[in-house]
């Protein structure tokens, strides 16, 4: 049957057809048997179609009642897990794989015990301002929990001070820096193996059941109650439920781990199961006077990420969550263009000039070129970690992944190797060492790929991680390359567990890179956690056009590392420049005294990569500097002005990098001036602002100048430069998409 | 209440407000997905679970389009994941959701039989449908919802809709032609 005759029996069905175009079309199908046919059975479809239109399918009224009741036993049970985690933190003892009923009694013990840890805040939250307006099958309850809290002497009234949280937040975040090294060899007190039994995923329904003793436990009010130290755990106020719960959970299974006191709490993310997306919420870099602190120190980034997810966001027409931009990944999206002088593994470049968009600032763009080692011909052994679970299976996701892997095996030599792992129920190796010289064995074990199960995440790392080092190639590149929609919802093993084994790994010189694929379930923290673990990068992939760029590109420099722990220390001087901000990076700013400490881990820049990075600047004498100064009583007003425009070859500031090569041990560190010069902007200065103010934008940053989208387009435009593949150009859409939804 | 003020509210923290709003949703979500084809037991779960998505997710609604909007973008994800899922492969229940279309009572006992054969069978051929297909038939033709919601909900142009109900309904005819014709050998 062809489309066309059928799409004119739908318009002549409801009535779109002019009476002769009926009359005719009408006389067409009585002349052919065939065609009466079929527009026999078309109508005969659709008036079946309008008797189940005309039929109204009802809830019976208690519907709500339910929902809401699974929504708390879900928010219950994930607060029980945070609470457990919460004590065994302070008291440093890992439990993992005991019954959950066990963890339970302690926790409930020692919350008993402790009954002064409650958040009125996160009471109120989950209870309601006016717990009688609901009451019909909530309040009494909570009435009653209210009344249990009373009589304990709990002071409900005194509001939690949430201010100081942010300053609460970095007090113990640098205590558990400093505190780390010292800790990683902690004896443990208790520690039980995983057993697979228990990795199966807390159900909410369990719950009753594990509750041994609800009357005496004042158990069902705990979800109300949150831990004052839980709220600087989640860097949030009070306990936001649902999907918006605080980083740091443990995993799904009720084990519970110390949290990783090598990464930063707010990175960790969390393992609420079957969420929606996730990102882990942060702040922005914030602007510095050179006279407080003239010394800015960061670990450098080459993921991109964010940039392809926004760019998923603005496609479908939604803009994506403020949390999910970093500028720092949105400039090095794109390649610029940077002299090659390597005596180093990279050369260093800078460009100073003011902001296109911000009259009053300036910008200084940094720039970092690794040199093409391909060429050196390293041997790979890659093993591919392929999520094959049933939230894989979509021609976005499982489809995705079968075409980038394609990609990559035709990119690869015969000196290579490949190994493939999945995982989904457990975990399976379909290859182990394949030479690529049997590439069609390869081709062929990747095409017929299938999705099915739950995803058992753990289990396939370990067993990548073990072919890995099984078939390591002494002088050659050992990578395991995750691809997954990071859902990593059943497992034995909590977060801190893979963190710390894929920290082990990196050590024994094989390296992580996780590549996220498809919508939904997207757990994006966990997937740059897992990469910046194993120092390697984490990508997402939307189509198969970003498939070519990452597998035929980007992946091929990141592979290959250049130099590892790189990190960028710059001195601004106080003579010329007032104030600082670095844009983006927000999660990579390192202390002072990170920058000398080799123990300190940091970013890695692989083969012909380039990383960039802007700063905000504002020079002293300016009217802008005055303005920021004027909160000072005594600061002292800027010199004379003159001098610093006059003098075009001063210098602003001083660049110092440190990084390893990628095997050593000892760090190198590289020094660089930077002086002011006259040169005009290049197309590539430019075109990083753009990227920089568009990220902002998105990001709605509290530091945005007074620029529109309609500005960073037209600033965009004008700097396209060659851009032979065309992304410089795609930005252009995706900014008018922001500035169209804007409306 | 206002429903804005409600979702803000929720946001906020409040959250048994949520309840409000589900009372508001709940018919609108339960019919959309029951008229898919399903069990009245398996759609109540279906929206229960599409609520509870929804709550979860709450924070990055933000005002861009109606709320019925979104959820029943939610419920249709929820329900394309249910017609992919090993469970429904399973047990290919769908030819039970006919219990839920009454048969007028003005007919005879045997024309009812043989509509509730013929709704058997559209159900039957409905699940095997492609998700974008399945989604455009039901929610115009079997919901009455215009094709310009549609084509918002799917952002898709109104064109694309037109050609995706009309594509969804030859593949139901030619299917259902077929398991009649099975069915009388």
């Amino acid at each position: 049957m062809n489309n066309q005759t059928t799409n004119k029996f739908l318009d002549l069905i409801e009535g779109r057809l002019s009476a002769l175009e009926s009359k005719e079309l009408l006389a067409k199908i009585k002349a052919s048997p065939e065609l009466s046919k079929q527009f026999k059975s078309y109508q005969e479809l659709v008036n079946l179609e309008n008797k189940i239109n005309q039929k109204n399918f009802e809830l019976n009224t208690n519907f709500s009642v339910k929902v809401m009741e699974s929504i708390r036993s879900e928010y219950q049970q994930t607060f029980i897990r945070r609470l457990i985690m919460q004590f065994t933190k302070s008291q440093k003892i890992i439990f993992s794989g005991v019954a959950t009923t066990a963890l339970l009694l302690v926790t409930l013990k020692i919350y008993q015990e402790n009954p002064e840890v409650v958040n009125k805040q996160a009471y109120q939250a989950t209870i309601g301002k006016d717990s009688r307006e609901n009451s019909d099958f909530l309040s009494p309850q909570n009435e009653s929990e209210r009344e249990d809290l009373k009589l304990k002497n709990l002071d409900l009234d005194t509001p939690i001070v949430t201010a100081p949280i942010a300053s609460k937040v970095r007090e113990q975040e640098s205590s558990l820096q400093a505190s780390r090294s010292k800790n990683e060899n902690t004896p443990i007190e208790l520690i039980q193996k995983p057993k697979k039994d228990f990795g199966q995923k807390l159900e909410a329904k369990q719950l009753p059941e594990t509750r041994i003793n609800d009357k005496d436990s004042n158990f069902k009010g705990l979800e109300g109650v949150a831990l004052k130290k839980e709220v600087f755990a989640s860097g949030d106020t009070g306990v936001a439920p649902g999907g918006r719960m605080p980083v740091g959970s443990i995993a799904t299974n009720g084990i519970v781990a110390e949290i990783d006191q090598r990464s930063r709490l707010s990175d960790l993310p969390t393992s609420v199961p079957e969420s929606n997306e996730r990102y882990a919420t942060y702040t922005e870099n914030p602007i510095i006077a050179v006279q407080q602190e003239a010394i800015s120190t960061f670990s450098i980034d080459v993921d991109t990420g964010s940039y392809t997810n926004t760019r998923r966001f603005l496609r479908m027409g939604q803009m994506p969550p403020t949390d999910s931009i970093r500028a720092e990944e949105f400039i090095n999206y794109f390649k610029y263009n940077y002299p090659a002088q390597y005596e180093k593994p990279f050369s260093l470049n800078y460009e100073f000039a003011p902001s296109p968009l911000e009259k009053e600032k300036f910008l200084l763009k940094l720039g970092i070129k690794a040199k093409d080692a391909r060429i050196e011909e390293k041997p790979w052994h890659l093993v591919f970690l392929i999520d094959v679970s049933g939230s894989m299976q979509a021609d976005d996701k499982l489809g995705l992944v079968k075409q980038s892997l394609t990609l990559l095996t035709n990119k690869m030599r015969a000196t290579d190797k490949v190994s493939i792992v999945t995982y989904a129920g457990s975990a399976g190796t379909l290859l182990a060492g394949t030479s690529i010289s049997d590439k069609d064995q390869i081709l062929k074990a990747i095409e017929g790929l299938t999705s099915g199960g739950s995803t058992y995440g753990s289990a396939g790392i370990q067993e990548a991680y073990q072919l890995a080092s099984k078939h390591f190639m002494p002088n050659g590149v050992n990578r395991v390359i995750l691809a997954t929609d990071g859902d990593f919802n059943v497992g034995t093993t909590s977060t801190e567990e893979l963190v710390n084994l894929i920290s082990e790994k990196r050590k024994s010189n094989i390296t992580l890179t996780t590549i996220g694929f498809g919508t939904g379930n997207y757990n994006e923290g966990m997937m740059e956690q897992l990469a910046n673990k194993g120092n390697g990068n984490y990508f997402y992939i939307d189509s198969f056009g970003e498939a070519r760029k990452v597998f035929e590109q980007d992946l091929f420099g990141t592979i290959e590392v250049v130099a590892k722990d790189v990190k960028l220390q710059i001195e601004f001087n106080p003579e010329h420049v007032s104030h600082y901000r670095l844009i983006g990076y927000d999660n990579r700013l390192l202390k002072k005294e990170d920058f000398n400490n080799d123990q300190i881990d940091a970013g890695e820049i692989g083969s012909s990569h380039t990383v960039t990075a802007m700063y905000e600047v504002v020079l002293t004498g300016t009217a802008l500097a005055e303005k920021l100064n004027s909160e000072y009583r005594y600061q002292p007003k800027s010199k004379e002005a003159s001098i610093a425009k006059k003098d075009l070859s001063a210098e602003l500031a001083f660049l110092k990098v440190r990084f390893k090569a990628p095997t050593g041990d000892k760090s190198e560190l590289l020094t660089f001036p930077i002086v002011k010069s006259a040169k005009e902007p290049s197309t590539d200065f430019n075109f990083v602002a753009a990227t920089s103010y568009f990220a902002q934008l998105l990001r709605q940053s509290q530091f945005l100048g007074d620029y529109t989208y309609p500005d960073v387009l037209a600033l965009a435009e004008k700097n396209l430069g060659q851009d032979k593949e065309g992304y410089r150009r795609e930005m252009l859409e995706l900014i008018k998409n922001a500035d169209s939804l804007k409306k | 209440m206002d429903e804005e003020q409600l979702i803000k509210q929720v946001q906020n923290g409040e959250t048994e407000e949520y309840r409000h709003l589900v009372n508001l949703h709940q018919n609108l979500i339960y019919r959309i997905i029951a008229k898919q084809g399903l069990r009245h037991e398996v759609a109540e779960d279906l929206a229960q679970e599409t609520f509870i998505k929804a709550f979860r997710g709450i924070h990055s609604f933000r005002f861009e389009s109606k709320f019925s909007t979104w959820l029943i973008r939610i419920a249709l994800n929820v329900t394309n994941g249910y017609f992919n899922s090993k469970e429904f492969k399973n047990q290919r229940s769908a030819e039970k959701g006919l219990s839920l279309i009454e048969t007028t009572q003005l007919k005879s006992p045997e024309e009812q039989v043989i509509d509730q054969e013929k709704f058997g069978s559209l159900y039957n051929c409905l699940a095997k449908l492609k998700n974008k297909f399945r989604e455009a038939l039901v929610l115009v033709a079997l919901d009455g919802q215009s094709y310009e919601f549609v084509a918002e909900l799917s952002s898709v142009p109104i064109g694309t809709v037109r050609s995706r109900i009309n594509r969804a309904r030859l593949l139901l005819v030619e299917c259902m032609e077929n398991s009649t014709m099975q069915g009388d050998k």
